[in-house]
């Protein structure tokens, strides 16, 4: 589980500095309405390619885990959330700011968030004996019906709309065949363009699809988040609130559970673990009514929950190789960059990788906690910045980024395509997680069914001959059902209470 | 709120066009896509079995997903009910003064002349990079959109800023060279690394 060449990593001062970097980068992004993990790992990735990998991995997990705690400060300082999934937080965070208890909210959401993180990953290092014996089930038939569930549940339950869900999922898949093919050796819709011979570069397009996209829209909207809200001082009461976490400690573990099962469904997670965790804490309550008006629990389970959920999205990203959330498909794409094939057999070939994400994804939780508590009153001046400043030097850097990966210029024109597209589709809200995920699953789908074909000597029964593949048949029907279950049951019910 | 969006009604909708150009405008983007994947698959005809095997299975259903999108947006007009718009008209109850100002996606779907114009600068950019490099196109890109959001002094510390911070990061630590663009100008960021 800690191989020593992972030890020698972590126990690196430069790692220990790398983590600090990255936390920050990752509160910072995180406070910004629109700079969410998604766009900072998109951004994030092409500069780790000349990192080790383990280290590029630290560098990743810590921003990603930043991100979330950046976004709480701004709920409860400017009841504004930097990203969705803190929207919770605000209903009780903002008026115990308004209160004068800022610092105590922000005490207590910094301590739910670091120990909701603790418990998240813990449920993920106890699954990881579990995966290792669920992977010797996996074969290439087996692996080519987990990538097509694994592209079926994000199209249809991360969209808006389960059709352009799968529009945008087939397009994915078609991108990532263009070029040569590494299954057939054939030549697929290069349209003589010698760049196309190695297809469409995944990290340009990931930049293009996710940075680029988001800054002309959120350029187009303009201004920024103290021109609808009053800067509020934290204060004093961090101490305070750190405390009140302990006090509810059963409301924290039942809320950080919520959050990492929410977290193991992909597609699932962000807004509705937040609520749900803090529906749930309202509802468990003695006087409900408290809640909204400024009472401490609310942000204790939203922070929890929403913390918690990002070790349980690691358990299908990193056992089967089915991203558990936006910001992990992103993740994929830094995957393919060092060499490292997503899928089942990661956790066999990679523990080290492995390792180094979980021990990251705990630390980053644990320091961003402290930046929080110590450079809240700082940090939160950021959100005074224009965006209209912010997104022409977020684009720079994308296209810099983008020739920086392989030093020439056919990767800033993806960019530029996706980044067009990539609004496009936001206007017409089209998911955008499908495709890249299309992008970066149809290699791997294309790969196994071919390998299935030459195992089975060209006989499609191998596809249905194992149980295990079966249940993936079975999982990909039922997909196609929960949107119909989400709209009659559940999220709708809770919500509307 | 963008300043130019004279549009809202105020009630939260924020600039929504009426119903047939945005529907007219999400058609247009869907018919686009048709068209490509009918050009992909018409090549693809051309490939031996071997090749064009999974491009036609994924090809073809995607195909009859856009078609029947495009029926159902000629049938019904634009998805407001969708799953999602749902449950994010749940949370706007909550609390509506805040949370719609951070939903992913405009309500609005035909752009907005302001987005209009900085999809251009972004692709006005991309190409001045391309014909003059990254270090004239970057740093006159950058002034001149800063400077009409706000002042010369801000677009000249934003500028400087941004040179300082992409030597640092993509000459010094990544130590590529930025691209001198198709008319190879002189600049005295190259040959620093």
């Amino acid at each position: 589980m800690f191989p020593l060449q992972v030890t020698g990593v972590l126990l690196d001062p430069i790692s220990i500095l790398i983590l600090i970097l990255g936390a920050l980068i990752g509160v910072f992004m995180g406070m910004l309405p629109g700079l969410g993990g998604t766009i900072t790992l998109a951004l994030l990735i092409p500069l780790t390619f000349g990192m080790d990998p383990l280290v590029a991995f630290m560098l990743l997990i810590a921003a990603n885990g930043g991100t979330s705690q950046g976004g709480s400060v701004t709920a409860i300082l400017l009841n504004t959330p930097g990203k969705a999934p803190n929207a919770a937080t605000l209903l009780d965070g903002y008026p115990l700011a308004r209160q004068g208890r800022a610092g105590e909210a922000i005490g207590a959401s910094a301590a739910a968030s670091a120990l909701g993180a603790i418990l998240g990953v813990g449920v993920l290092v106890l699954s990881i004996p579990v995966m290792l014996q669920l992977i010797l089930l996996f074969g290439a038939p087996e692996i080519f019906w987990l990538g097509i569930w694994g592209l079926s549940v994000i199209a249809i339950i991360v969209s808006g709309n389960v059709l352009t869900g799968l529009i945008s999922a087939g397009f994915g898949l078609l991108f990532a065949m263009h070029g040569v093919s590494r299954v057939t050796a054939g030549t697929r819709w290069v349209f003589d363009i010698p760049e196309m011979l190695d297809g469409i570069p995944l990290i340009p397009a990931l930049i293009g699809l996710f940075a680029v996209s988001e800054m002309i829209k959120l350029s187009g909207e303009g201004g920024t988040i103290t021109e609808i809200s009053e800067d509020t001082a934290i204060g004093d009461g961090t101490l305070a609130g750190m405390k009140q976490v302990l006090v509810h400690k059963w409301l924290l573990v039942r809320s950080a559970l919520i959050g990492t099962f929410i977290g193991t469904i992909p597609g699932v997670g962000g807004v509705a673990a937040n609520y749900i965790a803090y529906f749930q804490a309202m509802q468990s309550s003695s006087d409900p009514e408290e809640f909204g008006s400024g009472d401490i629990r609310g942000v204790i389970a939203s922070e929890a929950s929403n913390d918690a959920k990002e070790g349980g999205s690691l358990i299908p990203t990193l056992g089967f190789g089915i991203p558990g959330s936006a910001s992990m498909a992103v993740l994929f794409g830094a995957f393919l960059l060092h060499g490292i094939t997503p899928g089942p057999l990661l956790i066999d070939n990679h523990m080290d990788v492995v390792t180094v994400i979980i021990i990251s994804a705990l630390a980053s939780n644990i320091i961003s906690s402290a930046i929080i508590i110590g450079l809240a009153d700082h940090l939160v001046k950021i959100t005074r910045i224009d965006v209209k400043v912010i997104a022409p030097v977020v684009i720079s850097v994308a296209l810099m980024a983008s020739f920086a990966i392989s030093s020439t210029f056919f990767p800033v024109w993806i960019t530029l395509a996706f980044g067009i597209l990539g609004f496009v589709m936001i206007k017409v809200d089209m998911a955008r997680v499908p495709m890249i995920l299309g992008m970066v699953l149809g290699p791997i789908v294309e790969r196994n069914f071919f390998r299935s074909l030459q195992i089975s000597g060209g006989s499609l029964d191998i596809f249905f001959a194992s149980p295990v593949s079966i249940a993936l048949i079975v999982l990909i029907g039922l997909s196609f059902l929960l949107p119909l279950i989400r709209e009659h049951t559940g999220t709708e019910e809770v919500i509307s209470q | 709120m963008s300043p130019d969006d004279h549009r809202s009604d105020g009630d939260g909708t924020r600039g929504r066009l009426p119903m047939s150009v945005d529907a007219a405008f999400a058609g247009a983007f869907f018919v686009v896509l048709l068209g490509y994947l009918l050009v992909l698959m018409n090549v693809a005809r051309t490939y031996d079995s071997e090749n064009r095997l999974f491009p036609l299975m994924v090809g073809i259903p995607t195909g009859l997903f856009i078609v029947a999108y495009l029926g159902r947006l000629w049938y019904l007009g634009l998805d407001t009910d969708s799953s999602s718009a749902r449950f994010d008209d749940l949370v706007d109850d909550a609390d509506e003064e805040v949370i719609e100002e951070v939903q992913e996606g405009d309500e609005s779907v035909m752009p907005r002349s302001s987005e209009l114009y900085v999809a251009g600068t972004v692709i006005a950019a991309t190409v001045g990079v391309y014909v003059l490099g990254f270090a004239y196109a970057l740093p006159v890109y950058i002034f001149l959109i800063v400077y009409r959001a706000k002042n010369a002094r801000v677009a000249l510390l934003v500028t400087v800023g941004f040179l300082a911070i992409a030597y640092v990061l993509f000459v010094v630590l990544l130590g590529t060279e930025p691209y001198r663009g198709i008319l190879d100008l002189p600049h005295p960021f190259y040959g620093w690394f």
